[in-house]
């Protein structure tokens, strides 16, 4: 009893969850079926990997406001080559986007010493731009069903997105708390002068850190063309401040330092049964933002009381 | 809105003047000295009708000269009827100003009374909780035997070039005022500032390159900073992980680390510097200031260092904690580690060091042997008189 207790005051996230879960069972009779709550999670895991990769670079510190433009990048540059036949080759076009973005953002970061926020600004409005001028403002459409299988898929009646999400949860977890890589994101975020003078090379860890952004919102971008069987240069709008808000709930510091890849998992399915349970009870989705909004609010209070 | 400003300045001058204090009351404070704002600071408390003040370490900043201002100040205050409450671990300014004095140990009260019916001595051994010869340990045996050299180096900026050796078993004290570059010069010594130097030899071997705190730690020189909170320590993390922030190389394999034997390498350290926490999950935030200055210390303690420099170590910790770090200093010297120790306060530099460097302005002033050592040799040094 105690040590559930115990987690409870650590993860509010959880609880709030369960309580969300419980409610709209109650509300909605629609809600508690294996196929509403599978399809929760395959809407989830769009916003919830770009949300893994914004949890490590919150962690240190840091901020990604261009997942979203990055991932609208990334998916029209693995379209088009996808139009001209290989998968592989697409796929790996794509991670190359994010990557490099992510590298891009890194760098100006750490060696520029220039404020995460502005670059990553800038980058955001530069990716947007980069994907308009690729495809003239078209959408690509149309690929094999070998590719379409990541995104509508299912193994043993679960959907392929939701594997990949979990893949990378596990990834990132692994990442956070069993390697350096994730001691070195908490202590750069906690206090980057002592750890530079504990001789880590913060520079080469912060550009690590917006890479790993970059190629989850390429990995992210792969199941969203794949489902809908069409990238749009439109995509990704917003998807910074979903996954932002989905860190910030599940505990995490945006002064960095502090935070969980399981709260942010969390938090990001708390935002997609919102929408989800909305939508069962027929609320206009003109509320959804300001259900969303205070939510966000209330978490943050409740953390802070804490 | 000009108006109202201008009132404010007005105001804020009168009160400037009836206290004495030198400061242009439309100056934005983020000009002005550390001690000047420290002055602010204290006119802020004193504009609003105070009964009682309360002034947590006021002079840890400030000059002497300040100091006895600061006192004139605090007699007036007395003398209209306010009331001062005056933290401070400096003995001799308890001394000066208070009239009765209360000593706290572990957050405990040890004793409270007029400052009439108690001597130094007393009060030290109530703080420490033993006696006041037992207060500088020195155990350390100094030898002939050049451990350490640098001939020209100098940190741009901050420390003109100087050269000195450092002889094994030895404590080699470097003193000097607030901003005459032995903090600088510290942080050369560890690349956390880039220096120029002609030539550094440790241990017989020549060392090339130091331009960052990794050269410095690949060759074995560690540096305990200055200011705990905001260099030594990453406060919201556990006591463990400092002390393996600057360690992953020998207990990771790849990027992934081994926590058991990071664990083990704690609970060696957490043991051998006797820190006082209760596991070593503990969140370092949570522990006491002299705990918190030992963990930076285990930190680097782990790959046995063959330089190392304390910078500050004892600043703001308790007696028993200074005490044990005397002792380990001590330890580490015989065992054959080069000890340089930085230090604003006197008395330790004075009780503890085989030989004192001072610094004044960027410059050697002073490079005093053993029985050359004196407060007041040193203090002639530290305000620029060429003692030798």
């Amino acid at each position: 009893m105690k040590k559930i207790w115990n987690l409870m005051r650590r993860y509010p996230v959880v609880v709030g969850f369960v309580a969300l879960l419980v409610a709209l069972s109650i509300l909605s009779d629609r809600f508690l079926t294996i196929s509403n709550l599978l399809n929760v999670l395959r809407q989830v895991s769009v916003q919830a990997i770009i949300a893994f990769g914004m949890t490590i670079v919150i962690i240190s510190g840091g901020i990604d406001l261009s997942v979203g433009s990055v991932f609208a990048f990334s998916a029209v540059v693995l379209a088009s080559i996808l139009k001209q036949g290989s998968i592989f080759l697409a796929m790996l076009a794509g991670l190359g986007v994010g990557a490099l973005f992510g590298l891009f953002n890194g760098f100006v970061i750490a060696k520029a010493k220039l404020q995460p926020f502005i670059v990553t600004l800038a980058t955001m409005a530069i990716a947007r731009s980069f994907t308009l001028l690729y495809t003239n403002g078209m959408p690509i459409t149309g690929f094999s069903d070998a590719f379409r299988f990541i995104g509508r898929g299912e193994i043993f009646s679960i959907p392929v997105p939701v594997f990949i999400m979990f893949g990378v949860f596990f990834l990132t977890w692994y990442l956070l708390s069993q390697t350096k890589l994730g001691l070195y994101a908490y202590s750069i975020g906690g206090n980057e002068e002592a750890t530079r003078l504990s001789g880590v090379n913060v520079d080469n860890y912060k550009m690590i850190f917006y890479i790993v952004s970059g190629v989850y919102s390429a990995i992210s971008a792969m199941i969203l063309t794949a489902r809908l069987n069409s990238a749009q240069p439109i995509f990704g709008q917003g998807y910074e401040l979903d996954a932002i808000a989905a860190v910030v709930l599940g505990g995490a510091s945006l002064s960095g330092g502090k935070g969980t890849v399981f709260g942010t998992l969390f938090g990001a399915l708390i935002m997609g049964i919102i929408n989800n349970g909305l939508n069962l009870l027929n609320v206009s989705p003109f509320y959804q933002q300001a259900v969303k909004g205070s939510i966000i609010l209330a978490a943050v209070l409740l953390e802070r009381e804490k | 809105m000009e108006r109202f400003e201008k009132n404010l300045v007005r105001k804020a001058g009168e009160l400037l003047k009836q206290l004495e204090f030198d400061i242009q009351p439309d100056k934005k404070v983020e000009e002005l000295s550390v001690s000047e704002k420290q002055l602010v600071s204290i006119a802020k408390a004193l504009s609003r009708k105070v009964k009682i003040l309360i002034m947590d370490e006021p002079t840890a900043t400030i000059t002497e000269h300040e100091v006895k201002r600061l006192f004139e100040i605090m007699r007036d205050l007395k003398n209209r009827g306010i009331s001062i409450i005056f933290i401070s671990h400096r003995l001799d300014e308890i001394f000066e100003i208070a009239d009765r004095v209360t000593v706290l140990r572990d957050g405990k009260k040890i004793g409270t009374g007029s400052l009439r019916d108690y001597d130094r001595d007393t009060i030290i051994q109530m703080m420490i909780g033993r006696k006041i010869s037992e207060m500088y340990p020195k155990f350390n045996k100094c030898t002939e035997e050049v451990l350490f050299e640098v001939e020209e180096f100098s940190v741009p900026g901050y420390v003109e070039p100087l050269s000195f050796e450092l002889r094994k078993g030895e404590i080699f004290g470097i003193a000097g005022l607030v901003g005459c570059g032995k903090s600088e010069l510290a942080l050369g010594l560890f690349g956390a500032l880039k220096p120029h130097f002609k030539r550094m030899v440790l241990f017989g071997k020549e060392i090339k390159r130091l331009d960052s705190p990794l050269d410095a730690l690949e060759n074995g020189i560690i540096m305990v900073p200055e200011d705990r909170k905001t260099l030594g320590l990453v406060l919201e993390l556990s006591v463990m992980k400092n002390i393996i922030l600057p360690n992953t190389d020998i207990v990771s394999r790849f990027i992934k680390i081994d926590w058991k034997q990071s664990a083990r390498i704690a609970e060696r350290f957490v043991r051998q510097l006797n820190i006082k926490t209760p596991s070593i999950k503990q969140l370092v935030k949570n522990l006491s200031g002299g705990n918190q200055q030992k963990v930076v210390i285990a930190k680097y303690l782990v790959k046995k260092p063959r330089l190392a420099v304390f910078v500050e170590p004892t600043r703001g910790i308790d007696v028993g904690s200074k005490v044990e770090i005397y002792e380990l200093m001590n330890h580490l010297a015989n065992e054959g580690t080069g000890i340089i120790f930085i230090s604003s306060e006197l008395p330790e530099i004075v009780n503890l060091c085989d030989r004192v460097m001072v610094m004044h302005r960027g410059r050697m002033t002073a490079l005093l042997e053993k029985d050359e050592i004196s407060q007041e040799n040193i203090m002639k040094a530290a305000v620029g008189v060429q003692v030798k």
